[in-house]
């Protein structure tokens, strides 16, 4: 991934240009999905499905469904940022969006 | 042949997608360690009915979801309390709280290692409800409850470790505990190990990680993608980013 320009502020805007190879399509779908709106899912997974394929669509589908767990584990257990998780990319996202503001201690304690 | 009823569409699941929602499926009727096949059911289906709950709704919308009182639509089959928990996991995962889980401890309807199993159970079958949502198909329906007691085994090296709820400490520290669930690894991410209390859980998590994103050896990781998807990495970590901005959380 080294070399690649992304603009991190799509995660939080959808009318911006992220810089990643189908980004916009990705980003609708996911939208449709978390919002469960049956409509918009269909509708931007054939968008999706005509620039990444049907094994994209299955893809894209599984990393929501992913995070999802992984979302909802760490809030229901509490658990604190790891030493390593803060050299992952997702830190870094998380960070520039304000999302990942709490010290270890202060989340756990939350 | 795919249990997912989405002939229409015809989408190419993997294998191995299959593969564990099977197992994912099946587990929810199974006895489990802390709760018996008939009430991991009924965590489920719970869960499930969280997803259209007018109460959890009202409470998203608030400013504070500690301020709405009322009861949840559901199947009811579990204690109110319980219930409660449960749809607060599905649906505003990003507001609980420690002051909330101390109060749902300190109530006694749940022992820590209930709650841990419980909230696997809700964030898994959750996911399946995600995953047909996504590919257009109907949730997948459970099968009856399985006859069985829970095997009731604690990691005896379970602690406080910084999470709200014990965790086998890492390597040597977790002796036995930590090779059973972890093997020869000798650091795995806070995520990889929040429901360690509960350690047949964590090799439902895995299962679910490796197939539907990668392994926990490789989260850490950004250059590494795996070579049979049809995502790169970095739309792999788009799509996470936004799933997790929607649910407010850090992760």
């Amino acid at each position: 991934m080294s070399g690649s320009e992304v603009d991190l502020s799509a995660v939080n805007d959808t009318s911006i240009d992220s810089g990643v190879v189908y980004g916009a399509e990705l980003l609708a779908f996911t939208d449709a999905v978390m919002a469960r709106d049956g409509e918009a899912v269909a509708k931007t997974r054939a968008e999706l499905g005509a620039k990444l394929g049907p094994e994209g669509v299955v893809d894209t589908a599984a990393v929501i469904t992913m995070f999802n767990v992984v979302d909802r584990i760490a809030d229901a257990t509490g658990i604190p940022i790891d030493d390593g998780f803060t050299k992952d990319m997702r830190y870094a996202i998380g960070n520039e969006l304000g999302m990942s503001h709490l010290t270890p201690e202060e989340r756990a304690n939350r | 042949m795919s249990p997912f009823q989405n002939s229409e569409l015809h989408l190419p699941i993997r294998p191995a997608l299959l593969a564990v929602h099977a197992q994912l499926l099946e587990s929810f009727t199974r006895s489990g360690t802390w709760w018996t096949g008939a009430e991991r059911r009924a965590i489920a289906l719970e869960a499930r009915a969280a997803s259209t709950c007018g109460l959890c709704a009202k409470r998203k919308a608030a400013l504070s979801p500690f301020s709405i009182e009322g009861g949840h639509s559901g199947p009811g089959e579990l204690g109110a309390e319980i219930v409660d928990v449960i749809h607060r996991i599905v649906t505003d995962p990003g507001r609980l709280a420690r002051s909330w889980f101390d109060r749902v401890m300190a109530e006694g309807h749940l022992t820590e290692e209930q709650y841990v199993e419980l909230v696997s159970v809700t964030v898994l079958l959750n996911a399946l409800d995600v995953f047909a949502c996504a590919i257009g198909s109907s949730p997948l329906a459970l099968a009856d409850a399985q006859p069985g007691s829970p095997s009731r085994v604690r990691p005896a090296t379970a602690r406080i470790e910084g999470a709200w709820v014990p965790q086998v400490p890492v390597g040597a520290d977790g002796g036995d505990d930590w090779t059973a669930a972890y093997g020869d690894r000798e650091y795995v991410p806070q995520i990889g190990r929040a429901l360690s209390l509960v350690p047949a859980e964590v090799a439902l998590l895995n299962l679910t990680s490796e197939s539907h994103y990668m392994s926990i050896d490789h989260v850490t990781d950004p250059g590494y993608s795996e070579p049979d998807r049809a995502l790169d990495r970095l739309q792999m970590e788009l799509v996470a980013s936004r799933v997790s901005a929607v649910n407010e959380c850090f992760y």
